[in-house]
């Protein structure tokens, strides 16, 4: 057997003006985890969707087992035996999550599908992850990580020879990744093939074999993990020597104003907590504890009190509720800003000063390309996470709920956004951060309360942070 | 626009085509098609008085449309508009020449305004589909017309199913200059009047926050109200403004040129602009082009009743349906889509 399952070939994409895929060539090799890492924009999941048949490519071949495959659709793709879970999830929202993970099935159209045994068969596979999912409920009301989840086991059930996981990884918290790995390990033991791209460069390191950098849509090199690191890797993906900030990071320890809550559910409710100026609050929690009931109680505090303070709010699910994809990015960036006077003269809005600010905020957080009209749908994920973020942060905001900030962005632009937040706090901001990476909490946080069970039932200050203690909390609501 | 363009001539020609198998000569139905949309001042007049009311029509679906709101009643909502006007025949009052045209021009606006705010209202709060709403307040406005028109202010001089003709201060007439450009035609200064709104109205959409209000609930209804815009209000306010638009009908089929509601007298003018809209892409200025063609359509069809052995006025109706079947269907399929995945 031919041991390169899948070989690109000078595979070139043009979208506009811009190369997505410049003469990409690279090999991946049979029983491997492979990663794909780069920068945000750099054409990774460009070459993943031409691999699947979802895009075509302008010039360049896929050779799938040597020899030259044209996939047209992604039922040649599957039929190949190639799998993918999308970094923007394909899931048809009004139905449930069982329902999805049956439309995955292939079978014939005169087949039966029996839902209580698919529904056993289905739970058997999300137990042996280590995933909780709500089958019935319809994914419309599901948590983006839930959502991941279901994104995750549709493609597994289909027992793909090949599979692709673009940024699975985004949303899900360290020990539901911690499971999902020790599985995909397993799966390659039994000779399955994966891709796996993402950002968090530890990742690449605890599981994967090979990796090939891609920088500005070419692949720059493919190595053996075991002959690198993280620093290479990075410096790679950039292309110059990268200065890690080694700023002296602060988070609210400057004496918070006690006295001074910005923003407080009081005493006698569930969720009771208070942030004050000046101050990064961190929320841990394993997902589902609660963390969707607090951002909706914030909300209504926004919906309720409107003008009082100024809020920024990173939603956690892009897409759906922070942004309209198939609008310009000139228009997503006034979402909720349009009464500004900046922007809104008397009912008319002044587009050349719209322009000319969201041009600013696209270069100051180096979003690519710096293309104003072009649909927000049309930018790399973590590209939009950087135009969603821009949005909030670029208003000095006095309150901000920040869920999930740094989803699925690249190295350097999850220190620029760490250091935005800090600025924010630094003049005087209350932030709320609700994340599922502890070393982002660890990091930013003054006070991190735990989430469990939808009470919070751990706080710590800075002085006494201790993972075990936090980790024990996450897990069972245990204090000690 | 390329598709667009092409998309028309394809439907043009096929349905032209078809033709043949009536025994026709088609280059031959063909030119009688053009001579008659184009041939002659009078003709060209025709082809503008048609296309009048539909581009109100086509701009009335165009605001619903980007709302993300299907509004199939342009129909009902001209229908109250005519009424509206007309009935001032029937209120026997001495009137000066300007009140008699201010009242006469805001008061189908307001009616076909209400009528559009009737089914916004039933969308936004009450949750109804706005596709069965809009259907059936045509239907309402349908029998209330010939109520109104056959009960309370019947022409009394003749046997036609029309109201009583308003008093000739209500009538662009005499001070009308495009109807001198066209004598003889139908055609009135409600063309300009629709222009400006049609330009209006891009302006509106394009720069004002208003339209891009209307653009983000229409996009993504769930993010605009996490920015704190209303969508009811928003969705509200388009309907009422699309209500308006075709309540506008009424100045080109009343004040500018029957001076009475003639029962009958659309040819599911508020149907078609549906097709304005669409082959438009909701393009106010590609409105106005639209407008144009189906009026052309319209005049040239009718034409070919007389001139030929087999068809029929009804051939219209073939030619437009095979036109926009063909231009629309991208638009239309993407429309459906969606309609589709929100309410399954
Ligand atoms: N449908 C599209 N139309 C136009 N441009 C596109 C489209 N899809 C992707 N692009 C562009 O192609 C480039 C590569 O995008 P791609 O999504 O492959 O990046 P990526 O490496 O997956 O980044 P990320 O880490 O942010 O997900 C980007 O500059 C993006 O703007
Ligand atoms: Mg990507």
């Amino acid at each position: 057997m031919n041991p390169i399952v899948v070989e690109f070939q000078d595979v070139t994409k043009v979208f506009g003006n811009s190369k997505a895929n410049d003469q990409l060539s690279f090999k991946i090799k049979r029983n491997s985890i492979h990663a794909l890492v780069g920068e945000n924009g750099a054409g990774k999941s460009t070459a993943m969707k031409i691999l699947f048949g979802l895009v075509s490519a302008d010039s360049g071949k896929i050779l799938i087992d040597g020899k030259p495959e044209r996939i047209h659709s992604t039922l040649r793709a599957r039929a190949l035996g190639l799998g993918m879970v999308h970094q923007h999830f394909v899931l048809a929202t009004e139905h449930s999550a069982l329902e999805n993970v049956l439309f995955s099935e292939t079978v014939s159209p005169f087949q039966i599908l029996n839902r209580t045994q698919k529904k056993i068969e289905y739970q058997k596979l999300a137990e042996q992850y280590g995933f909780q999912i709500p089958w019935d409920k319809s994914v419309a009301e599901l948590s983006v990580g839930e959502q991941q989840r279901v994104e995750i086991l549709k493609v597994l059930q289909q027992k793909a020879r090949l599979l692709i996981l673009d940024e699975p990884t985004a949303v899900l918290t360290p020990q539901e990744v911690l499971g999902f790995f020790k599985n995909l390990q397993e799966l390659k033991n039994q000779g399955c093939t994966i891709v796996l791209i993402t950002h968090k460069l530890k990742e690449v390191l605890a599981i994967c074999d090979t990796v090939t950098v891609i920088r500005q849509g070419h692949a720059v090199q493919t190595l053996a993990v075991a002959d690198t690191n993280q620093d290479q890797l990075a410096e790679m993906m950039v292309g110059r020597r990268i200065q890690w900030s080694r700023r002296e990071l602060n988070p609210g320890t400057s004496a918070p104003k006690q006295n001074e809550p910005i923003l407080k559910i009081p005493a006698h409710q569930p969720l009771a907590f208070q942030v004050n100026a000046g101050e990064v609050v961190g929320v841990a929690g394993v997902e589902g504890n609660g963390q969707t009931e607090l951002i909706e109680a914030i909300l209504n505090i926004k919906k309720a009190q409107a003008s009082k303070i100024h809020m920024g709010v990173f939603p956690e699910d892009r897409l759906r509720v922070g942004s309209v994809p198939k609008a310009s990015v000139m228009e997503n960036f006034i979402l909720g800003f349009d009464s500004d006077p900046a922007f809104c003269n008397h009912g008319w809005l002044r587009w050349n000063e719209v322009k000319k600010s969201t041009v600013e905020s696209l270069q100051k957080y180096d979003v690519r390309p710096v293309s104003p009209e072009l649909p927000f749908e049309q930018f790399s994920g973590g590209n939009q996470q950087k135009i969603i973020v821009a949005r909030e942060l670029c208003r000095n905001p006095e309150f901000i709920l920040a869920a999930q900030p740094t989803r699925g962005v690249d190295v350097g632009a999850v220190e620029f956004i760490h250091e935005e937040l800090l600025r924010a706090q630094e003049r005087g901001a209350g932030i709320l951060l609700i994340s599922f990476d502890l070393d982002e909490l660890l990091k930013l946080s003054a006070r991190i309360l735990v989430l469990f069970n939808k009470k919070f039932v751990l706080e710590l200050d800075r002085e006494n942070f201790n993972e075990l203690e936090l980790g024990r909390a996450m897990g069972s609501g245990a204090r000690t | 626009m390329r598709k667009t363009f092409f998309g028309f001539l394809f439907g043009l020609f096929f349905a032209i085509g078809l033709t043949f198998l009536a025994g026709e000569n088609p280059w031959n139905v063909f030119l009688i098609l053009a001579h008659s949309a184009f041939g002659s001042r009078y003709d060209f007049g025709q082809t503008l008085f048609y296309a009048t009311p539909l581009i109100f029509c086509g701009l009335s679906v165009a605001w619903a449309f980007r709302v993300g709101l299907f509004n199939i009643g342009a129909e009902g909502q001209l229908t109250l508009g005519c009424l509206a006007a007309a009935w001032f025949g029937g209120v026997p009052t001495e009137w000066h020449r300007g009140s008699a045209l201010a009242v006469g021009m805001i008061c189908p606006l307001l009616a076909g305004g209400a009528w559009g705010f009737v089914a916004g209202w039933m969308k936004a709060r009450r949750l109804a589909h706005e596709v069965i709403v809009t259907m059936m307040l045509n239907f309402v406005a349908a029998a209330l017309a010939s109520y109104v028109v056959l009960n309370l202010i019947p022409n009394p001089a003749t046997q036609n199913p029309e109201s009583i003709p308003l008093p000739p201060q209500f009538l662009f007439k005499h001070q009308d200059p495009i109807a001198q450009v066209f004598p003889e035609s139908s055609v009135s200064f409600a063309l300009v009047l629709a222009i400006l709104l049609a330009i209006g109205s891009w302006f509106v959409f394009h720069k004002s926050q208003l339209g891009y209000r209307i653009k983000m609930v229409g996009m993504n209804a769930t993010a605009a109200a996490r920015a704190g815009i209303s969508v009811e209000k928003t969705q509200m306010i388009a309907m009422t403004i699309a209500g308006a638009l075709a309540g506008a009908v009424a100045w080109a089929e009343v004040l500018g040129s029957s001076g009475q509601f003639r029962l009958g007298f659309s040819p599911d003018y508020g149907f078609l602009g549906i097709a304005v809209a669409l082959m438009a892409q909701n393009n106010p200025l590609g409105i106005l082009l639209s407008g144009l063609l189906l009026g052309a359509l319209h005049k040239g069809a009718g034409d070919l009743d007389m001139e030929t052995a087999h068809i029929t006025r009804d051939f219209s109706k073939v030619l437009q349906a095979f036109i926009v079947l063909s231009v629309a269907s991208p638009g239309l399929w993407s429309l459906l889509r969606r309609k589709f995945k929100r309410h399954a």
